[in-house]
This record gives structure tokens, sequence and C-alpha cells, in this order.
């Protein structure tokens, strides 16, 4: 997967790029609007990051030449302002997603592949990891070739984890990705917990294997050895 | 009472002992012009009864009742000289003794003496009094209905840049940016007092924009450090030889991270209701989206074991912005989860009126009224942030719905209504 990230923060980027880098994406960087057209009138991208405030100009206008030129790419937005109308005008004007500053990084890479997966059209769209199979199109979940029947948070965490697979994922960042906004205060260790624990059951009994890792005080990581 | 009766008032008091003093004044000054006269007259009837005297009638004759003419036959004077003094004499026209004018003169005629007296009646003093004491009062009262008369044009015209500049106070919004206009007022103390008006309001809604970006600008730019240090915790987690209190270490600064960006995306969401940024008025099925959202928070509830008790009428919709309405309805789901006890419930009722959410939990230690204030939590140690109700309130207050809280002792539970 090749992605163009057009960020104006330097930190920022270089941080989005290493994680993604380290999960094998091949990244490239733009720091403004000018830079990142030049570079999408060259190359072409499976998904574009893209920053609404540019130095000299806003992501919308990037947003618009994509579409104007036919670049067939996932876009998601990031923006800074949590507002509903930046989100709508880019959903409207063709964004895939839309995600706003701060962001854990193990979210943006799920959602990138989100994207990137919904974009695919033509490839193999099966979420795999050994021998869990996940279609993405029908929620359909198997261990083995066997059928898991899982809640809809149940599936929403698993996609999430093998997302982001051999990586630690904080609890913070699993509740704020299954229940976003919401989980402000609420004991969002406790209800990770619990639906942790009825994943791997499920899994388990289905005759899966279990790769659900507890780092002790921190969160899980699902991974293939322990 | 109005600045113009008040006024009034004291300029009526004023007159009225201006009137009196006046009065008294007038009545005085009056007597003695008649006094005056009288004299005159009298002295006229002297010198008339000499003359006829001179002509040779005989004065006995003239003698009457109320002239006496003597003759002096020892006496020589110099001069004609006369005597003036008042007199209690009966008046026939008033049927009464009263106070006259009477003269004592000795006139020389053809080198004798005579003593000529003879008196006059006077105006008399009370009607004097009266007199003037009655010109005095309709005098007042015709002042008094002027002044009433005036003091309604006054105060309509005079008054008038005073009262349009009171009514623009009024009316004036930090909202609305518009800084009160200088008045064009030809009264200097109404212009100085308008040009310090505008100057104030200009002033507070100059002050007022520079907060309100400040606090946007903070929201927005405070955004990407956050994303940067957060990113920086994500990488430095994935780092393989970190030791398990180093990953607590980072756990915690990414929770501080979370929170911080959580209020400050709370408190730009309160600005962005302030501003109006969410003005759109849909129709929206309120029954449709509460149950959306309890499909979509099934799981938490079910986890904390809380007895549901649904009471949703279908086809409830409202006027209000959508966005809006999905905030207020998701905080107070969620509050109603979140400052829940185990084993506790929740009772949601939606009907064309009210929607009223409660659910079990220990009596607050803030008082109600303060419960919808920015930063106020029933337990201050609580990890919550204490903006949920704000935003619930505020966006009721932007929506034309009322809310109330109260806690309901026997069931021990927290309830939260909602009035459409």
């Amino acid at each position: 997967m090749k992605i163009l990230i057009i960020e104006d923060n330097d930190e920022l980027r270089a941080n989005m790029m290493t994680y993604l880098t380290q999960e094998g994406v091949l990244c490239e960087s733009a720091e403004n609007k000018n830079k990142a057209l030049e570079k999408l009138s060259a190359y072409e991208y499976d998904v574009i990051l893209l920053d609404i405030m540019l130095p000299d100009g806003s992501g919308i206008d990037v947003l618009s030449s994509i579409k104007s030129r036919n670049i067939k790419s996932g876009i998601l937005i990031i923006s800074a302002k949590n507002s509903m109308e930046d989100k709508i005008e880019g959903l409207d004007l063709g964004a895939d997603d839309y995600i706003t500053k701060p962001f854990f990084l193990p979210e943006l890479n799920a959602r990138i592949k989100s994207v990137f997966r919904r974009k695919n059209f033509d490839g193999d769209n099966l979420i795999r990891f050994e021998d869990i199979e996940i279609n993405p199109d029908t929620f359909e979940t198997k261990t083995n070739g066997k059928s898991i029947d899982l809640t809809r948070k149940e599936y929403e965490l698993l996609v999430y984890f093998i997302a982001n697979k051999n990586r630690i994922l904080t609890k913070q960042s699993i509740a704020e990705h299954l229940w976003g906004d919401f989980v402000d205060s609420l004991d969002s260790h406790d209800f990770v917990y619990q639906h942790i624990k009825n994943l791997r059951r499920k899994i388990t009994n289905s005759g899966g294997q279990d790769y659900l890792n507890t780092i002790y005080g921190m969160g899980y990581k699902f991974s293939k050895d322990s | 009472m109005k600045l113009i009766h008040k006024f009034l008032l004291v300029y009526l008091v004023i007159s009225l002992l201006a009137f009196g003093i006046g009065g008294l004044v007038t009545f005085n000054i009056f007597t003695e012009e008649i006094e005056k006269e009288t004299n005159y007259e009298l002295w006229r009837t002297v010198r008339y009864l000499g003359d006829l005297i001179d002509k040779g009638v005989d004065h006995e004759v003239l003698a009457q009742q109320r002239i006496k003419i003597e003759k002096l036959p020892g006496l020589k004077l110099e001069k004609d000289t006369a005597y003036f003094s008042d007199t209690l004499a009966y008046h026939r026209p008033s049927r009464a003794v009263i106070k006259q004018r009477r003269v004592d003169a000795y006139k020389t005629i053809r080198d004798t003496t005579f003593y000529i007296s003879t008196y006059e009646t006077l105006i008399e003093p009370e009607d004097a009094q009266s007199g003037a004491t009655r010109s005095m009062i309709i005098l007042f009262l015709v002042l008094v209905a002027s002044s009433l008369v005036a003091s309604f044009f006054v105060s309509k015209l005079l008054l008038r840049p005073f009262n349009e500049s009171l009514q623009s106070m009024n009316r004036f919004s930090l909202q609305k940016s518009k800084p009160i206009p200088p008045s064009d007022s030809t009264t200097k103390e109404f212009r100085s007092l308008n040009d310090f008006v505008h100057k104030m309001t200009a002033k507070a809604i100059k002050d007022y924009k520079n907060l309100k970006e400040f606090g946007e600008n903070l929201s927005h730019e405070i955004s990407t450090p956050l994303a940067v240090a957060s990113g920086k915790l994500d990488l430095l987690l994935q780092e393989n030889n970190l030791k398990e209190e180093h990953l607590s270490l980072v756990a915690d600064a990414q929770l501080a991270i979370q929170k911080l960006s959580k209020i400050q995306k709370s408190l730009s969401l309160l600005t962005k209701i302030d501003n109006s940024e969410f003005a759109s008025m849909d129709k929206i099925d309120i029954s449709n989206v509460l149950n959306q959202l309890m499909d979509e928070y099934a799981d938490l509830i079910a986890m904390k074991q809380l007895e549901l008790t649904i009471n949703i009428e279908d086809n409830i919709s409202v006027q209000a912005d959508p966005v809006l309405m999905d905030i207020l309805l998701t905080n107070l789901i969620g509050n109603s989860i979140k400052h829940n006890i185990d084993n506790g419930s929740i009772s949601i009722e939606l009907d064309a009126k009210h929607l009223v959410v409660k659910n079990s939990g220990d009596e607050p230690d803030v008082s109600p009224e303060n419960f919808f204030l920015r930063f106020k939590k029933a337990n201050q140690s609580s990890d919550s942030l204490g903006l949920g109700l704000a935003i619930v309130k505020k966006i009721c207050d932007i929506s034309d719905f009322g809310i109330t809280y109260s806690y309901l002792v026997e069931e021990k539970a927290h309830q939260l209504q909602v009035v459409f």
C-alpha cells in the first residue's frame, strides 16, 4: 500500500510515517498544498491523508482537485477542527473518512486500512490473520473455516486488533475506537476487559487460537507469539 | 418614580413657597397703594371742602355724619397740615364696624384755621387678603396644570435621546457584535453619556471577540501538539525493550493527553454553540435517534448489569439542530450509565412533551442548580470532566427546551427532565 501524507506539522508527519512504515506501508509526504498537488500529478497513491489546514491553502481545495482529476485514491481527512461543517463538506466532496486531532496512531492505521479495503474493489477484500478470516462486507468471521458469531462491538474489536497486529494497544485507544467520544470517564477498562474476555472465549470455543496477549496495566497485543 | 416627576415635585414645592411669599408681598403692596390712594382722596375732599368754605358756604352746613368741620379762631398755622390715621367706623354697605381711613386736617382759609376731619372706606383688608390668596391659588393651579402638560412633552421630547439610549442598552448583546451607535442628541449630557456607552460597548465587543478568538485559536492550536505528543507515546509503546513500569508511565501520559483533548473538544463545542454555529432547525424523529442510541450502548448497560426500563413512544419529533440533538441525547444517556451504581437501574421515558431520564445513584454533594455549571461534578474526585451537563443545558437553552434536575430521595435516583 502506498500513501501520501499531506500535513504541515513536521513532528506529526514524522509520527505517522514512522508508525505506518513499521506497518509496511510505503509513505510519501507533502508539507503544503503546492507540494501535494505536485506529487499528486506525478504519482498514484492508494490512500491520501489530508490535513485541512495547510499553510498555503485549504485541504478542501486539494480534495476538489483530486476529485476533478478523477484520482481514485482513498481519502482520509485529518482535521484539527472538530467541526461538523468541515466533516460534512469533506465527506460531500468525496473524502472516505474523517479523523480529528489528536488521534491514536493505531486508530489512524485502522482507518487507513479500512479506507484502503473499501477502495480496493477488485482485489481480495478479506481480512486475514493466521487462521482468522473476516469478510468486512458480510461481517462474517471464521477461524479455521468455522464461523464465529460475534456481536458488533466484538467484531469491531477484532478488526481493530488485526489492523494493528503485533502492536500494543492501550485500553483507552480500544475504548475510543469502540465507543468514540462517549468514553470520557466510562469505566472503559472494565468494559474493554469484558469485550476482550468474550471475544477470547468465542474464538477459543470454536477451536481458534488465542492471539490476545494481555500487557499488564497497559493494554493488549494481538500477536502470534506471546 | 420618574425623574421628570421628581423634578416636577421639587419645582412645585418651591413654587408653593414662592407663591406664599409672593402672596404676602402682593397683599402688602396692594394695601399700601390703597392707603396712599385713600389718603389722596381724603385730602382732595378736604381741599374741596376748603374751596366751598372759601366760596362762602357755611362750614356748619357742610358738616354731616362723616364730615366734621370746626373753626379754630385762635390758631395760626404757617402751613396746612393733615394727619392720616386708621379708625373704626360703621360701614353701611357691609353693615359692620370696619377699619376706615381718617384724615384730620388743619387748613387756613381766609386767615381762619379750620379743623376738617373725614373718613373713607378702605378696601377691606379681609377682601384684599382673600383676593390675593385666591389669585395666588389660581395661579398656582395654572402652574401645576401647565407643568404637568409640559413635563409630559418634556419627557417625550427632551428625554427621548436618553430613553433611546436606555432601550439600545437593554437590547445590546455581545453576540450580535454591534456597538450602540453614538447619539446625535443636541443635549450635552446625553451626548456624552451616549458617547461613553458607545465607546464602552465597542470595547466590550472587541474584548469579547479577542477572548473568543483566543479560545478558538487555543482549542485549534492545541490539538496538533496533542496529536504529536500522543503519537510519540504510541511510538514509544511499540518499543520492545520497555519494562512494565515504563509502559504504565506511558499509559498514564496517554490518559492525560486524552483527557486534555476531551476538555478541549467539549469547550470548543460550548463555544460553537455560543456562536450559534449550530443554527439549523430540522424536524428530528427523536424516538428513532433514541432507540439507535440505546442499541449502540446496549453492551455498556448490559456489562454494568443495569436494569433498563424503556418507554419510548414512536414518532416523537422535535424541531432542533440534528447534531446538537444527537449530542444532547448521547450526553443524557451517557451520564445515566456513567454515574450509575452496580446493579442499578435506568429508566427512559419519551412522549410528545418530555424526555425523562432517571438513573439510580448516590445523592450528590453539589446543589442541583450548580449541576449545570461547567466543571461542577457531583463528586469532585470523580474522573468525569464535569462538562456534560453544561453542554446539555446549553443545548436546551439554544433549542428552547426546558431542563430540570432533581434527586429522588425515596428512589435514590437522579432525574433529568427535558421539556420540549
